[in-house]
């Protein structure tokens, strides 16, 4: 009973019915064999039995319903209204008529928009390209120069941009912030407050420029203190050495050097006084080791500025005998400022008085070509060789070229040296009259030689080394 | 990552309606259907406009280099002079014309070059068929394209592109000096010629 049951749901009363039933099962499943079997010995897909509608008539296979007739998931994503277009493909998701909208999708004003300020912007960078690109090339020679420490031809070249600064050109921001750098750090702090008078407030405020406020403040408190502490020795410029009472204005300096102690720039306070005491022992004319431990007390408070003692320095090792700090001194003022032709010329004199006159010469020459001062100082020194090498006619020769462009007695009195050795005489007599048109007279060093009571080495390689 | 991308976007508004634009007449012109082009919205599209596939190589590389070049020299021209002028020339705020106008391009330039890539999808796309059927500097583009993509996808190339202005700004400050040293070095010339004249 059970058992049947299971095999007959219906019940065990109606066996008539179940084997009506069994019937239908066996022969569905025959059908369904046949039909199963059919299909994948034709390959072909059910769509095409399915279909028989009059396009398939003519060849022209698509799927065409009545609106009624679409199943929801082959209607349009996009108006759901039609159906999808399987011709494309058969994952097409749109109708024919959505597809040829969506191929030409219209451009959004946001398209317009982009286009008008693509081409305003374009425009701007072309003009703003022309505008800028004279002074932008000027003012990368003028940073790959200053990079390179040839200070003087970066200032140069920073000056004219920088002159139009009232304009508050943004050009001329910069550039007139590097001058007042370039100037700093090539000792010009006179000049300085010229451009930082024609700085804008604003543009001080801003981190990058805070650098000029700092500059002006420090060169402006360098001169003032200077002129304060120079006033008790000015009297004494032209006065003999021994009238100078050096050691009571000394002790008034060092006195004050510790009342700077503490203060704002404390440094640039006690270098100036130091470079003031410098001035004094000077004046006084303490001798070369006096001079260099004053000197070394500025270079102490102030090593990154230089140009207030590295020129003097040298001078002063040179002429005390110490070349080999002399020409370190040099080197760390070529370093400084490749422009600066003051090591070169310092260089010439410390090998002329270590006789070494070849490098004196090629000291003078290479000072020429990097420096863009006027050479006759280094033609000058290449004189003094020449005079000291016995070759009297170059010599002569060398200070003609351009003495006429600094008639300064050292000049005057090295190309009269020069005539007299080579007894030219018209030339020392146009070089006396220059002097009496201007009310001056050769000085003694000059007049010993000609009386013959010193010779050419007593006068360049002792004492002052020097005409004067 | 999204929301960044997003916010991104919105902050380079010029460069993504000009990617997007361009973007857009290429699938119209070689007949690639346009499903949405909204770009400002979360997702793989942000950016970037949402179309069929691309059906061959051709079509595949152009729509991912195509903008990119147009976004790349548009992008040069307006940092080329902005970038210098505020990474070289210090151009400071104030009341100052050429530091808006610098200004301006600037941000322009930045948005040019942050959407210079195309979505991870059409790069993908794109590596695809060059790796089938490309040869070797369409495979180096394609490779390009996809890590560009996924860059860009993060936002980071907002910083990538400010950073390559001021390589740019510094590749100028090489060059600049010598046209300098031309001009003179031409000026000099020109008046040897004209005093000889």
């Amino acid at each position: 009973m059970s058992d049947e049951n299971k095999t007959t749901p219906l019940g065990d009363g109606d066996a008539d019915l179940n084997a009506e039933l069994e019937d239908l099962t066996a022969k569905f499943s025959e059908e369904y064999e046949k039909a199963m079997n059919k299909g994948e010995d034709s390959g072909d897909s059910e769509e095409d039995e399915a279909c028989e509608c009059e396009h398939c008539a003519e060849g022209d296979h698509e799927y065409i319903y009545d609106d009624a007739e679409i199943p929801e998931d082959m209607l349009c994503v996009r108006c759901k209204k039609s159906a999808r277009d399987l011709t494309v493909s058969e994952d097409n998701e749109f109708c024919e008529d959505c597809r040829k909208t969506l191929l030409k999708y219209p451009y959004p004003i946001k398209s317009f928009v982009s286009v008008f300020f693509t081409v305003i912007s374009i425009f701007l960078a072309l003009t703003a390209f022309v505008v800028l690109f004279i002074d932008s090339t000027k003012m990368a020679q003028a940073m790959k120069l200053e990079k390179q420490n040839k200070l003087l031809e970066a200032a140069m070249i920073y000056e004219p941009l920088a002159s139009s600064l009232s304009d508050a050109n943004s050009v001329s921001l910069k550039a007139s912030a590097k001058v007042v750098e370039l100037l700093y750090k090539m000792g010009n702090t006179d000049y300085i407050a010229t451009y930082f008078e024609a700085f804008p407030a604003y543009a001080l405020k801003l981190p990058m420029y805070s650098k000029v406020q700092k500059m002006n403040d420090r060169a402006a408190l360098f001169l003032e203190t200077i002129q304060e502490n120079f006033q008790p020795i000015s009297q004494y410029q032209e006065a003999p050495s021994e009238s100078i009472p050096y050691d009571e204005l000394m002790s008034t300096l060092d006195a004050k050097l510790p009342e700077y102690d503490g203060k704002e720039n404390s440094d640039m306070l006690k270098g100036a006084i130091h470079y003031v005491r410098y001035y004094l022992a000077y004046l006084s004319k303490k001798g070369d080791a006096t001079i260099i431990s004053i000197l070394e007390d500025v270079k102490k408070e102030l090593p990154d500025d230089p140009w207030l003692y590295a020129y003097t320095l040298a001078n002063s090792y040179s002429s005390a005998g110490d070349y080999q700090k002399s020409l370190s001194m040099c080197e760390e003022m070529k370093k400084y400022n490749a422009n600066d032709p003051a090591p070169y010329v310092v260089e010439a004199v410390s090998y002329r008085l270590q006789k070494d006159y070849d490098k004196s010469l090629s000291a003078c020459e290479e000072g020429m070509k990097t420096s863009e001062t006027p050479t006759f100082e280094f033609n000058r020194q290449k004189s003094i060789t020449l005079l000291l090498k016995g070759d009297y006619e170059l010599a002569k020769e060398v200070m003609l070229t351009d003495y006429m462009s600094n008639l300064s007695p050292t000049v005057l009195d090295t190309l009269a040296l020069s005539a007299l050795k080579t007894n030219d005489t018209a030339l020392y007599d146009e070089i006396a009259g220059i002097y009496v048109q201007y009310e001056a007279d050769f000085g003694e060093t000059l007049k010993a030689f000609k009386d013959g009571t010193i010779t050419l080495e007593q006068i360049f390689l002792e004492g002052n080394k020097d005409v004067y | 990552m999204d929301i960044i991308n997003l916010i991104v976007k919105c902050l380079t508004w010029l460069g993504v309606a000009h990617r997007v634009t361009k973007e857009q007449q290429i699938c119209r012109k070689k007949g690639i259907l346009i499903e949405d082009i909204k770009a400002f919205k979360k997702g793989d599209f942000c950016g970037h406009i949402f179309h069929e596939p691309a059906k061959s190589l051709k079509d595949a590389k152009t729509l991912c280099m195509k903008p990119f070049y147009s976004n790349f020299f548009c992008g040069l021209v307006c940092l080329i002079p902005s970038a210098y002028s505020i990474f070289y020339m210090q151009f400071a705020p104030g009341a100052n014309f050429a530091f808006l106008v610098s200004a301006l391009l600037f941000l322009a330039g930045i948005s040019f070059w942050t959407n210079l890539f195309p979505s991870v999808a059409d790069s993908l796309s794109f590596s695809e068929f060059a790796a089938s059927s490309g040869k070797g500097f369409v495979r180096f583009e394609s490779k390009i394209m996809s890590f560009g993509s996924k860059m860009e996808k993060t936002g980071i190339t907002l910083i990538t592109s400010v950073i390559a202005a001021f390589l740019l700004a510094f590749i100028c400050n090489l060059i600049l000096p010598l046209c300098y040293n031309f001009a003179n070095e031409l000026s000099t010339m020109m008046g040897s010629v004209m005093s000889g004249v």
